[in-house]
């Protein structure tokens, strides 16, 4: 057979098609890793999947002024977080950079969370005020940023100002479990289901928070010992930090008989309160329920509080507890707080520390789903519904309503005692409550006003009867 | 209402009017010779508290112990050296400078001072509140109809009202007060007839300071001190201030103790309008009498 010339070329340009794209489809498949990456498959690395630049995290918190025993503390708790996690090599590599504003009055905050938009934070832990979230929230939402709030626990933010919220998160028991924890705390501790008579004077502080504590601890003593055995000797509502002389205050709690005092006074003014109202004999004759009393660095509840005392921590964590030798986790968390601050952490401290690591926990999470560093409205998948287990124990992020978003965990109270060995005033005989018994279950609808809980307390506790 | 119960709150009244006594007739002082509303006057009752709670805490219990009389008498009188120095050298030339200028640039002048005083209380006594109580529970209670009643307050209601005293007398019967009363009338008028009005501002900017400083540091020991004290400050004695009547040394007194017996008695029957009263108060002065109940007659 004779072969043309002209097959000859054509047999050698097919041949050469074939055998070019045998030698291609042989590459692909068996080529070195190196060599793939380089030529065969679009180059998409790691520096891609992860952004290179670093995480930057807003953190706004109450570090000035009246409000700063306890948005110091808190600052320090997320500080702390974020330090360690770079110190371990950031979030999947990406180092945290925090920028730092001060939460102030609500427009103020608005106007500070905005820049630090500006300044392209990517996620934010902040706010102590319950004057202050219902008035962020509604921006995180329109802005896209995932927002955890420390405190500002106000019912109201997830019942009515963001019900449905997709981008804000809450970290510090809801506001309601706080003034309902203490009352049974002083149920349990000053025994009041034995006494036929309890003459109570409240004072709070004249905003959303010192309302809610009022309400909440009110609706418990009338619910569990009976509205004829509750007597309201007055109600005191001096202005946030606005007043430095409670002498008034005390002289008629004085005049009325108080047996118990009832307060959510926080940070300077419980400790402007505490101090004169010893100095005028008060406590010698009333015992107090505090909501907060020992929220605020621990140190500063010096050794000249008294005893006996129902010792609030906003229903939330103290220090001591759980247990150092039973859960090392805390024990950890107190020591390496220590070494850092020179002083012990407050249930603040405790929730902004664990706001930070929930966000670690949730881009990693989605990380392993995705593939790649998670846009913040993929994220929310792995926030909502999620435990975590912090210092204080487990927290657990809600994910349906009533109270979407809102961060669980099992409440504390305990009583006021002296401890040689640290030097002030502690929080010891801690009663823990189990969450669920003293706040609205998923799916319950009913009326908010003036809280869900409130109304739920109302139509479904048994009347003269403790929850726990 | 009981008699002890009675007689606590003539005293919280009067605590309470002693301190802002001091301030509001600081302010006058000031506003008298040199027709300024100095806004930043109340950073020198917040400095005056701050020292004394810094010294207290930091020197006075660690060297002295808990002697009573040291702890009264030391820590006020390096207060109130502390907040005239400090007023010479920051708010004297500013004042001076301000001096003829108009109120809108005084206002913002002197606000702005407020603001640099706030920036470094924080730098020099960081972001917490400092509290020093032990003045307050060293001096113990008085039996007050059987019950007790803190007589640290009672000793600032003496102090004050001693000092108080003095002003009256150095405003009344001296050749210098004489000049400072002439001046509040008519500076110019004071300047033709030869006396030296620079001298007299100063005088009167110290005088003013010291009384401030003097205030901080009284009431200090019955509370605490932190960043934000000082507009809270200014916000009462303003309220005395235009109660009072400006420039009026009487109505600096009036001013001070109608503010205080609303304050106790708004405390006492409506608790959660207090600041709502007391600014009707004013108000009702402002529609009524304009010039304030002591005020249109100078010192």
């Amino acid at each position: 057979m004779s072969v043309s010339r002209r097959d000859f070329l054509r047999g050698l340009i097919g041949g050469l098609i074939l055998g070019g794209a045998a030698t291609a489809l042989g590459l692909y498949v068996a080529a070195p890793e190196w060599f793939r990456r380089r030529f065969v498959e679009k180059p998409v690395t790691e520096v891609e999947r992860v952004p290179a630049r670093p995480l930057k995290i807003g953190l706004q918190f109450m570090t000035r002024g009246g409000g700063a025993p306890w948005g110091d503390p808190t600052f320090k708790g997320a500080m702390l977080a974020v330090e360690e996690i770079n110190a371990a090599g950031g979030i999947l590599g990406r180092r945290i950079e925090p920028v730092i504003k001060d939460e102030t009055s609500p427009d103020e905050t608005v106007r500070e969370y905005k820049a630090m938009i500006g300044e392209g934070i990517e996620f934010y832990v902040g706010l102590i005020s319950s004057s202050n979230t219902p008035a962020v929230a509604p921006v995180a939402e329109e802005a896209g940023i995932i927002s955890f709030f420390v405190d500002g626990c106000t019912d109201i933010l997830f019942e009515k100002t963001v019900p449905d919220p997709k981008f804000s998160f809450r970290i510090t028991n809801i506001q309601s479990a706080d003034g309902v924890t203490a009352a049974l705390g002083a149920i349990k501790f000053f025994n009041l289901m034995e006494k036929d008579k309890v003459r109570i004077a409240h004072i709070h502080p004249d905003y959303a928070y010192g309302r809610n504590a009022h309400a909440h601890m009110q609706i418990v003593f009338e619910k569990v010992l009976g509205r004829d055995r509750v007597e309201v000797v007055e109600e005191f509502w001096p202005g946030l930090f606005r007043v430095t002389d409670f002498g008034p205050f005390i002289t008629k709690m004085m005049a009325g008989r108080t047996d118990i005092v009832a307060t959510s006074l926080w940070a300077m003014d419980f400790i402007n309160f505490y101090k004169q109202a010893l100095a005028y004999g008060l406590f010698k004759v009333a015992k107090v329920v505090s909501t907060i009393s020992h929220g605020i660095a621990p140190h500063l509840v010096e050794s000249d509080y008294p005893e006996g005392f129902v010792a609030g921590v906003h229903a939330n964590y103290y220090f001591l507890y759980p247990e150092h030798e039973s859960y090392p986790l805390n024990k950890i968390f107190v020591e390496n707080y220590r070494k850092r601050w020179g002083e012990y952490p407050t249930n603040g401290s405790e929730g902004a520390y664990t706001a930070v690591y929930l966000y670690k926990a949730a881009v990693e999470r989605a990380y392993g789903a995705l593939g790649r560093w998670p846009e913040a409205d993929e994220l929310i998948k792995f926030i909502e519904g999620a435990s975590i287990y912090g210092p204080a124990g487990i927290l657990t992020i809600r994910a349906r309503r009533p109270n979407k978003h809102q961060g669980y965990k099992n409440a504390i109270v305990g009583i006021s005692k002296v401890d040689p060995r640290y030097g002030f005033n502690i929080l010891a005989n801690p009663l823990r409550i189990p969450i669920e018994r003293i706040t609205v279950p998923e799916g319950w609808e009913g009326r908010e006003d003036p809280t869900m809980a409130y109304n739920w307390i109302r139509e479904t506790w048994r009347e003269g009867e403790l929850p726990v | 209402m009981s008699l002890d119960t009675l007689a606590r709150y003539i005293l919280d009244t009067f605590f309470f009017a002693s301190l802002i006594s001091l301030i509001v007739s600081g302010l006058n002082i000031i506003y008298g010779v040199m027709r300024i509303v100095n806004l930043a006057h109340a950073s020198l009752f917040t400095l005056g508290a701050y020292t004394v709670a810094w010294i207290t805490a930091n020197y006075i219990v660690k060297i002295f112990g808990s002697n009573l009389i040291l702890l009264l008498v030391l820590p006020l009188t390096i207060a109130v050296i502390v907040t005239v120095l400090v007023s010479l050298v920051m708010v004297t030339p500013l004042l001076r400078y301000s001096y003829g200028k108009g109120d809108a640039f005084q206002l913002i002048v002197t606000f702005a001072l407020l603001i640099i005083f706030e920036e470094l209380f924080q730098i020099v006594w960081g972001r917490m509140p400092l509290a020093a109580n032990d003045a307050f529970f060293a001096m113990g209670t008085v039996n007050l109809f059987g019950s007790p009643y803190p007589l640290y307050k009672v000793f600032v209601i003496i102090v004050a009202f001693l000092i108080i005293l003095a002003l009256w007398l150095l405003t009344y019967r001296t050749y210098l007060g004489l000049l400072l009363r002439a001046t509040s009338m008519d500076s110019e008028m004071v300047q033709a007839l030869g006396a030296n009005v620079i001298r007299l501002i100063v005088v009167a900017i110290i005088t003013a300071s010291l009384l401030a400083g003097l205030g901080g540091a009284l009431y200090v020991p019955t509370a605490s001190v932190a960043l934000g004290l000082s507009l809270d400050v200014l916000i009462v004695a303003f309220v005395g201030l235009v109660i009072g009547g400006l420039g009026s040394f009487i109505g600096s007194l009036i001013g001070a103790l109608i503010v205080s017996i609303f304050r106790t008695l708004s405390i006492y029957f409506f608790p959660e309008l207090e600041l709502v009263i007391l600014f009707t108060v004013a108000l009702i002065v402002l529609i009524f009498k304009p010039e304030g109940i002591g005020g249109g007659k100078g010192w």
